[in-house]
């Protein structure tokens, strides 16, 4: 379904090249649902934002649907990713002058679908995500949860064969997150799509069927794959939203979410790990590498969803 | 990406973007309306002159004449004895009866009638006022066929009767004060206010529909002055007051039609016995002078006027005075257009300031409309058709303007007494509203370009 070969990526700052990603390989089956685990400045947004075919890299392939995304023009990837791509955002990225159903059939619009189909498909969506009632309120108008779900009915509307989630629950607090997941885990197991799931938690990682951890550009470990029945299921999506002060408490009474360092003490303890490459240390690695114009950008600038993380 | 969707995703932004959209339409407006004003006053001048002119040169209508030729046995065009003889055969440039009725016949031809000038001469009323007029003799029963329309009564085919134009009721005064009114301003010549008299009175009019009236004529050759009176003739009719002439103008074209039959009765009444010329010029009986032909329409007076130079006659029409005014409002019209479309050059550059700057505060909803699947193409479009509609409603707007400054204008000049007219021909609209539109689009154009050229990851990442 998915193959990343031999990808590196690099960028130039100053007269100085500095490498982002070292010969990534690995492979994604359909209806896998994997997590690309790592820290801030790891490079898994970066590598997420290649497989989406929204940079290029420096070298390598990857292959999607067995097409090789890299080599098509800019045209015939936005003709792709709007067929075979789907894509959630960690702020969500809905458009405020949309309504929400209007934001989840956008994707059809560029398809030129008839209104009364793309209509009928969002409703349908909606209702799955748990928020059919939502469908003419404007984004501002949901909580963050919502919005999130939203932005998964968005991306699933056009039934793509892969859909990238670039911290998914990054702006949410711990009660929404297991919701989002949830909705995440339920779709993979009923529509059967494949998800890549971006994050630098360890509790929604190990959620996943695989798990691939990077660190300052190389992928170290991969996980085993988990049967589909040992994935544990997150209960049903809540159709009701908590109240602030609700959401306030369960976040006091919850335990603090591991860090990257315990994440990567429990895999050097996993026995059955397997390190892909050698983990060099590489000038640079420990910053946020930009994406493109690295000249001007600052580590932050080029990959802000990694940034604010802790 | 359907035009619909396009349509109504930059509808929403037209209307979400207020002040963007405040800024460029009021650009716009601006310039649709000085081009749709430039245009219609340029026109409505055209219209004005032109009515003007055909008030004086009808536009539809053919002055024939004798063609010259050999010359002939009759005494055609001299002695009002109308006693020439028509023969063809020696003078085939002759205006005779017969072609007269070939073109009469001709296709698009509505009228063909002598109207021949027989000379100026004295109208007296029964109670003793005079004027000058002009006799015409025409068939009375087709006046009506060249524009004239009765303001009184009709034609009436009787001998004796006769038609008045409107000018022909106007000024009439008694012998006695238009002698002692002369005599004054010939002591006189630069008294304003004896000019002022002589105006006033020279239009007020006299009731003369049913009246008789009777013509004088003088003998010039002889030493001492001898008038001789025709009988009386009956007012049958008398014409309304040209479109677009005043009183004024019309006291100045005094004319009486008489029907060839009437005016051979007067020819010889008034006729003296010593004198060698008539007081009437009567053309020889059977053949014209002049005859007038109307035609359905002004594109076929040229058709028409070959056909009767085909008969060895002379054609004249009125068209060179159109052509020539046409010339110059061509010129007037063009640098009217020439002001609208720079307006708009300026206006353009507003509509690219704010474009511009629209496209860079949407960065990221193109970004995350990128990374959804559009292509440059469909935002490209989609900026395109937003501008496009911003040149529309601006196009509107200056219509809504162009009313106003153009009932402004009327205002204005029916204030100073002038009797032109400006309005707006509906062919403009669309003009004005096509610039707008094309002015949007153009306008559109970097600004569209520049959205699509984003980069949907930095659009993204950067806000």
């Amino acid at each position: 379904m998915l193959r990343v070969e031999d990808i590196t990526h690099s960028y130039k700052s100053g007269n100085e090249w500095t490498s982002v990603l070292h010969e990534i390989n690995f492979s994604v089956k359909k209806g896998e649902m994997v997590a690309l685990l790592g820290s801030s400045g790891s490079g898994k947004s970066t590598l997420l934002n290649l497989m989406a075919g929204l940079m290029k890299p420096t070298e390598g392939h990857i292959y999607i649907a067995d097409q090789d995304i890299v080599k098509m023009g800019e045209n015939k990837l936005a003709e792709f990713r709007r067929k075979n791509i789907g894509f959630i955002f960690q702020a969500y990225e809905l458009i405020t002058s949309l309504t929400v159903r209007e934001n989840v059939e956008l994707p059809l619009v560029f398809q030129s679908v008839s209104p009364r189909a793309r209509k009928a498909k969002a409703l349908a969506l909606l209702e799955q995500v748990g928020i059919p009632d939502k469908a003419d309120l404007f984004p501002s108008q949901l909580s963050g949860g919502q919005q999130q779900r939203v932005s998964i009915a968005r991306s699933l509307i056009t039934e793509p064969s892969v859909i990238f989630a670039d911290e998914p629950t990054g702006n949410l607090d711990s009660k929404t997150e297991e919701e989002i997941i949830g909705i995440l885990l339920n779709l993979n197991r009923t529509m059967k799509t494949t998800f890549i799931v971006v994050t630098h938690e360890y509790k929604v990682a190990e959620q996943m069927q695989r798990i691939f951890t990077l660190k300052d550009g190389f992928l170290v470990t991969e996980s085993q794959a988990k049967p589909q029945a040992d994935i544990k299921l997150q209960k049903e999506p809540q159709l009701e939203t908590q109240t602030e002060v609700q959401v306030e408490e369960q976040i006091a009474e919850e335990a603090e979410p591991q860090t990257m360092v315990e994440v990567e003490e429990q895999l050097a303890a996993g026995a059955e790990q397997e390190a892909v490459e050698p983990v060099p240390q590489t000038a640079g690695a420990d910053e946020d590498p930009p994406a493109e114009e690295p000249e001007h950008q600052t580590a932050e600038e080029a990959d802000p969803a990694e940034g604010g993380k802790p | 990406m359907k035009i619909r969707d396009i349509s109504r995703m930059a509808w929403e932004q037209v209307k979400r973007r207020k002040v963007v959209t405040g800024l460029c339409m009021t650009g716009i407006s601006i310039g649709c309306a000085a081009i749709i004003v430039a245009l219609s006053v340029g026109q409505s001048a055209q219209v004005y002159v032109t009515e003007q002119v055909n008030a004086n040169f009808k536009m539809d209508e053919i002055t024939v004449s004798p063609g010259g030729g050999l010359p002939t046995n009759g005494k055609s065009g001299g002695g009002g004895g109308g006693s020439g003889e028509v023969n063809e055969n020696l003078d085939p440039g002759k205006l005779t009866d017969q072609k007269l009725k070939i073109i009469q016949g001709l296709n698009h031809v509505k009228a063909a009638s002598p109207f021949h000038q027989a000379g100026y001469l004295q109208m007296v009323t029964i109670d003793n006022k005079i004027s000058d007029v002009q006799v015409v003799v025409a068939d009375l029963q087709k006046l009506t066929a060249y524009d004239h329309k009765f303001k009184q009564g009709g034609a009436n085919g009787q001998l004796g009767s006769i038609v008045l134009n409107h000018g022909a009721t106007l000024g009439l005064i008694d012998l006695e004060t238009r002698q002692k009114l002369f005599d004054q301003m010939s002591a006189d010549p630069f008294n304003q206010e004896l000019y002022q008299q002589y105006d006033k009175m020279a239009t007020v009019p006299t009731e003369l529909y049913r009246k008789q009236v009777q013509i004088q004529a003088q003998d010039y050759s002889s030493t001492t002055p001898v008038f001789k009176l025709s009988s009386p003739l009956q007012i049958s009719g008398i014409l309304a007051l040209p479109k677009g002439m005043d009183e004024l103008r019309s006291s100045y074209e005094k004319i009486m039609y008489v029907s060839p039959e009437t005016a051979q009765q007067l020819s010889k009444e008034l006729a003296f016995d010593n004198s060698t010329t008539s007081v009437l010029t009567l053309p020889p009986e059977g053949s014209y002078n002049s005859i007038t032909v109307k035609v359905d329409d002004v594109a076929n007076i040229k058709p028409v006027e070959q056909m009767i130079q085909k008969l060895s006659l002379n054609a004249q029409d009125n068209l060179f005075q159109q052509e020539m005014l046409k010339e110059q409002f061509d010129m007037i019209k063009m640098a009217a257009l020439g002001i609208g479309v720079f307006i708009l050059i300026i206006a353009s550059i507003s509509i690219i300031v704010a474009m511009t700057m629209s496209t860079h505060q949407r960065r990221r909803q193109i970004g995350i409309m990128k990374v959804l699947g559009a292509n440059m193409g469909q935002i490209r479009n989609m900026f395109i058709t937003e501008a496009a509609l911003l040149g529309l409603l601006g196009g509107m707007l200056g219509v809504a303007f162009s009313y106003l400054i153009v009932m402004g204008l009327n205002k204005l000049v029916g204030s100073a007494g002038d009797g032109m007219n400006f309005f707006i021909p509906a062919m403009n609209l669309p003009v004005g509203i096509s610039f707008a539109i094309m002015t949007g689009v153009l306008s559109g154009i970097y600004p569209a370009i520049s959205a699509s050229r984003t980069d949907a990851l930095t659009a993204i990442k950067r806000d």
